[in-house]
């Protein structure tokens, strides 16, 4: 095992590479793309959540000298703008521009004008004669026969798939047998957990600028984390050749998992643009993104047996999932939350039914964690309830079940399986237990007064990536380029994405430290798809462990030419060579490890090589990781329940991540003190509601109600704590793993079972507002109302 | 979706004049179609929103005689005085105490850079965070147009949901209060879904003490009804009486039945009534123990 310290670049707190263009404002988002000639954009949007268009009328806006098009000039091609499964597994249901809503906020028209005021003055105009459907907003209800048929059939790859009861797919997983598992246990704990419909909030909306090329070919940049699929789809629907398609990584300012999909906004621009033969930039309003898109929120039945021991002898999870008006991902996402389900707790009988329902809200789709900190957070709770009534210590009851060292890990769904290499559960929770001073615990029944605190703990994980040993229905591969520059800096291209938390700088902290040479000396080149090899997306926490091995083969491959460059130079087996970067130069040298001589420089090598015509030092590949180990994280949190009022605060937290080496720590620091953010908003606060009369957002769609924490609202800093556990995973770069989604998959949890331990109360639904908990409070008090 | 708050999507002419007197002329020339602009903060939202649609904007942020303080008898405060510097002047104002809480509790920091609390009075919401506390000073505002200057007791201001007595041909420049007695304290009570937000419901109270009896308990409610409100039955319980845990109940208990509040908005009507008895107590407690006096 490598140690920490021998690191040269790897696990150094550095300053950001795009540190300075982001807090000066220079930073290029696609919203601030402007074009010469550049036209901008507004889309008609349904004002029903279901209904069709009987007419519409243009004539009024084209009066005004603007760019139209509707439903009926777009291609006739159902998409699905999720790229990432395999087409045979890809649902697709929607259009370019719709003739039938789905939900509020759907487009049937857009235009393009020389100003946005007057795009929007040219939308409104457009007269549309709609047949207004009934809706349907609850997954039970939608279910049911004789609902309103969100669909009528839809497209499975090439084949038609009729929609029964709105159910978009289902799944249903097991190993061994539920009912003998079941029937081998000593009790039986069956509990329902439900966690709310939560928007993503990323800082910048989906944006898009897109320009037609005089060869037939467009241009395009967008608010992605996908370039590569984004211009597969593209080339699809428009029937462009790929050649002529480019997409350009731009910066993007905050993810979550919204733009995972090639956002639905990029195809109305590029129809726009191809009909215009001009740019045409659309960036969406708040509104209009918070009827683009949510997470997926969950209704979960989990049963458990296990014997007095406190071992589980078998497992069912039943989950229903909304997933709104659009099937974008919910075939693998009841894959996964199977996957989350079974690697959490060893289960030698388990059974996984999960049901994906239409309705007619907005399309749920990935945000930060993919159904895994729901799944969480109804596993988590459970396992609190279980060890409370079979008065066992929650975290020992942990530690005897967990799936860990040694064991099958399918985190990804039934497809992806690994073994598990590197493992800090038991570390996490033993050091943590002592930061938080759990053994202090004292039982809610003890507890007086007005303010009332309590502890909880949750775990977690996410797995770094899709990969595995044989391909499944997920694509999970990488391509990087690392070159060498003739004085000794190096480029890295590659078309990995950085939703913003670092995981570029962590690409070129791989470089350096594969090829020897200063951080200072790695670049990271602008990327776009002509000029990069296919990535298949920045999600799923595979940035650095994904992305980040293409990078360190595609840097050892550059490496080993570079050193047979120098060993013609100084006469040395290149295999005898070694690197290091040496702070007084800011070269690499490279160097005969016992001697003092026959040092060289890697910008003098390069240099050498240009003149004398040996090449380029260049390394190129495509890589598929063949595991996607899991991340483990623990969450300890502490809450102060105000009685008399339902608020409840988060008073201190721990949150410990086991992300192999840390290759950014204090980057990997923040995205643990992002997650728990989030995780206590996905808790306490945060949901959309829709009004069930109008299928519209009660919030409106903006941030004025609707809410999320900030820094105001987290425990104090000295209270909130992070480490990292001291792991090493061989099959990573440099020993690291994923941290992103893993942050705040235990943290809802953490949350439920700390205000278990402060007042006594279970809840089991997601958010836990002030109103509900005084409610809960009142009915334990038995205050009459 | 008629909404597009990326842009103000309708064309509006800016004015940014020099005097008050020009921005009195330029009101009294397009009435309704004139909006006065201070910070913004309340009507940029309101345009993008497509809530108001005025085709003259007028910006009063350049005039330095809306910025000003005087102390004395009488406590005047510039209606352009932005949040922050408000809450600066009376940092260390015991007396004042909750209109300090109750700016402290608003936007963060951007908000509190322009919002003013001349634009935080006139915009007219039930739920001002400024008003409750000024409603305990028994505040006056100074109302100026072309033709008439007139200074109306705060609690008149305010007449409906978002509505206020001012003409469209008025502004604010002045709210002022009556210096408060010795032996006064106040707070200011918010419940809101986040720690910077728009508030649930709020509470101010204002205490004079006079040892152990209450001389004064000055209540008033935000998004308690559907304008700023005192609550003069539960402030009677109080008056005048020596302190006990039973009054204090008392009172809590009235103030609850006393609010009217919407069946709307950020939260339920019964979670407010038992929030307003709640957060009473609690400011009041502050407020007492700030008052001085033999405990
Ligand atoms: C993010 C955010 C958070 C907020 N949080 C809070 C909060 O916690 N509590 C709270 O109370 N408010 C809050 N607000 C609302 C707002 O900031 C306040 O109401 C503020 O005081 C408005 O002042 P302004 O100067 O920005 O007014 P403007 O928006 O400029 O004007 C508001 C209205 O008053 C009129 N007006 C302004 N000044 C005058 C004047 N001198 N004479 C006549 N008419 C005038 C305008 O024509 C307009 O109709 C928040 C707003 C935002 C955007």
């Amino acid at each position: 095992m490598m140690e920490k310290n021998k690191f040269n670049a790897v696990s150094k707190i550095t300053r950001r590479k795009d540190g300075m263009a982001k807090v000066t404002g220079k930073e290029t988002y696609s919203s601030d793309v402007r074009l010469p000639h550049m036209l901008y954009a507004r889309v008609l949007r349904s004002p029903y959540p279901h209904a069709r268009i009987k007419s519409i009328d243009t004539s009024e806006a084209e009066k005004m000298g603007v760019v139209c098009i509707t439903y009926k000039d777009t291609p006739d091609f159902k998409y699905n703008e999720r790229q990432v499964s395999i087409p045979e597994k890809t649902y697709r249901d929607r259009n370019v521009l719709s003739e039938k809503a789905h939900h509020v906020g759907e487009g049937f028209a857009a235009v393009a004008a020389k100003t946005e005021a007057l795009a929007e003055k040219a939308v409104r105009s457009i007269k549309v004669d709609y047949e207004v459907l009934p809706g349907v907003f609850d997954p039970y209800e939608a279910m049911k026969p004789g609902a309103p048929k969100v669909y009528d059939e839809i497209l499975l790859g090439e084949n038609v798939l009729p929609i029964e009861n709105n159910i978009a797919c289902k799944r249903q997983v097991s190993e061994g047998d539920v009912e003998k598992g079941f029937a081998e246990a000593d009790f039986i704990f069956e509990h329902e957990f439900k966690t709310g419909r939560v928007y993503h909030a990323q800082m910048e909306t989906k944006s898009v600028v897109c320009r037609p090329e005089p060869d037939g070919g467009i241009t395009v940049w967008p608010t992605t984390q996908s370039i590569h699929n984004t211009r597969q789809l593209l080339g699809a629907i428009f029937d462009i050749p790929l050649n002529k398609v480019n997409v350009h990584r731009v910066a993007i300012g905050g993810a979550f998992g919204s733009s995972i999909q090639m956002n639905t906004c990029i195809p109305i621009s590029v129809a726009l643009a191809l009909k215009a033969q001009k740019p045409v930039k659309l960036s969406l309003t708040r509104e209009e993104d918070m009827y683009d898109h949510c997470k997926y929120p969950s209704i979960i039945h989990l049963k458990y047996g296990l014997k007095k021991d406190g071992t589980i002898t078998a497992g069912e999870m039943k989950t229903v999932v909304d997933i709104g008006g659009h099937n974008i991902q919910a075939y693998p996402l009841l894959g996964c939350m199977s996957g989350w389900f079974v690697s959490l707790y060893r289960m030698p009988h388990l059974n996984f039914e999960g049901t994906a329902v239409y309705t007619n809200k907005a399309p749920g789709c990935a945000m930060q964690g993919y159904g895994n900190p729901q799944v969480s957070f109804a596993v988590e709770s459970m396992i609190d309830m279980i060890a409370e009534k079979m008065g066992m210590d929650a975290i020992q009851l942990r530690l005897k079940n967990y799936v860990g060292l040694g064991e099958t890990f399918w985190g990804q769904g039934p497809t992806v399986r690994s073994i598990i290499r590197s493992c800090g559960v038991e570390e996490m929770l033993l050091k943590g237990k002592d930061m938080i001073e759990w053994d202090e615990r004292i039982k809610p029944e003890m507890k007086t007064g007005r303010y009332r605190r309590g502890v909880g703990v949750a775990r977690g994980f996410h797995t770094s990536g899709t990969g595995a040993p044989t391909p499944g229905e997920v694509i999970d591969y990488s391509t990087a380029m690392v070159k060498v520059n003739e004085d000794g800096s190096v480029d890295v291209s590659t078309a990995l994405m950085c939703h913003g938390g670092g995981t570029l700088e962590a690409i070129a902290k791989i470089a350096a430290e594969e090829l020897g040479v200063p951080i200072d000396k790695v670049g990271i080149s602008p990327s776009d798809t002509r000029n990069t090899g296919y990535d298949v997306c920045t999600h799923a926490t595979r940035g650095i462990y994904c992305g980040g091995a293409s990078v360190q083969r595609a840097a050892k491959k550059a490496k080993e030419r570079l050193l047979e460059f120098a060993s013609r130079l100084i006469d040395v087996n290149p295999e005898a060579l070694k690197i290091y970067p040496e702070e007084g130069t800011g070269q690499g040298i490279i160097y005969l490890p016992g001697t003092l001589q026959k040092n060289i420089s890697v910008g003098e090598v390069a240099k050498m090589a240009q003149l004398k015509g040996w090449g380029t030092a260049i390394g190129v590949i495509s890589h598929r990781q063949v595991n996607c180990p899991p991340c483990f994280v623990t969450n300890f949190i502490e809450v102060e329940v105000d009685t008399w009022t339902g608020e409840i605060k988060t008073t201190r937290a721990v949150a410990a991540v086991d992300c192999g080496t840390p290759v950014n720590p204090d980057l990997a620091a923040g995205q643990l003190e992002g997650g728990l953010c989030r995780g206590i908003g996905l808790a306490l606060l945060e949901d959309t509601e829709y009004d069930t009369e109008s299928g519209e957002l009660t919030c409106g769609g903006t941030f004025v109600d609707y809410k999320f924490y900030t820094p105001v609202d987290m425990p104090p800093v000295e209270h909130v704590r992070t480490f990292f556990a001291t792991t090493y995973e061989p099959t990573g770069p440099f020993g690291a793993k994923g941290v992103g989604e893993a942050a705040n998959n235990a943290t809802a949890a953490a949350v439920a079972n700390a205000i278990y331990n402060a007042v006594g109360i279970r809840f089991a639904e997601a958010p836990m507002t002030p109103e509900v908990v005084l409610a809960a409070l009142q009915k334990q008090a038995g205050v009459e109302k | 979706m008629k909404m597009n708050t990326r842009i103000i999507s309708h064309e509006f002419d800016y004015h940014a004049p020099d005097t008050i007197r020009e921005v009195l002329e330029m009101l009294d020339q397009h009435g309704s179609d004139a909006k006065i602009i201070a910070g913004g903060t309340d009507l940029i939202t309101q345009m993008k929103m497509g809530k108001r649609t005025p085709s003259h904007v007028v910006d009063i942020r350049k005039l330095k005689d809306l910025r000003y303080y005087v102390e004395g008898a009488v406590i005047k405060i510039g209606a352009g005085n932005n949040f922050r510097s408000v809450m600066e002047h009376f940092a260390n104002n015991v007396p004042c105490r909750g209109l300090y809480e109750a700016i402290y509790s608003i936007g963060k920091t951007q908000v509190l850079n322009m919002g003013t609390i001349g634009g935080n009075l006139s915009n007219g919401s039930p739920k001002a965070d400024t008003a409750p506390p000024l409603l305990t000073y028994n505040a006056r505002v100074k109302l100026l147009s072309l033709k008439s200057e007139r200074l109306i007791d705060l609690k008149d201001l305010h007449v409906g949901y978002n509505k206020t007595v001012m003409e469209e041909n008025e502004i604010m420049t002045e709210i002022q209060f009556d210096a408060l007695p010795k032996n006064t304290a106040g707070a200011f009570e918010k419940k809101a879904r986040v720690g910077s937000d728009i508030s649930k419901i709020t509470c101010a109270v204002t205490v004079t003490r006079d040892n152990d009896v209450c001389r004064n308990c000055n209540i008033a409610l935000g998004a308690a009804a559907p304008v700023p409100m005192r609550a003069p039955v539960a402030e009677s319980i109080m008056k005048g009486r020596p302190f006990s845990d039973q009054l204090l109940e008392d009172t809590a208990l009235q103030v609850g039945r006393e609010i009217n509040p919407p069946a709307y908005g950020r939260t339920s009507v019964e979670y407010r009534r038992e929030m307003v008895a709640v957060m009473f107590k609690d400011g009041f407690k502050r407020a007492w123990e700030q008052a001085g006096g033999d405990k």
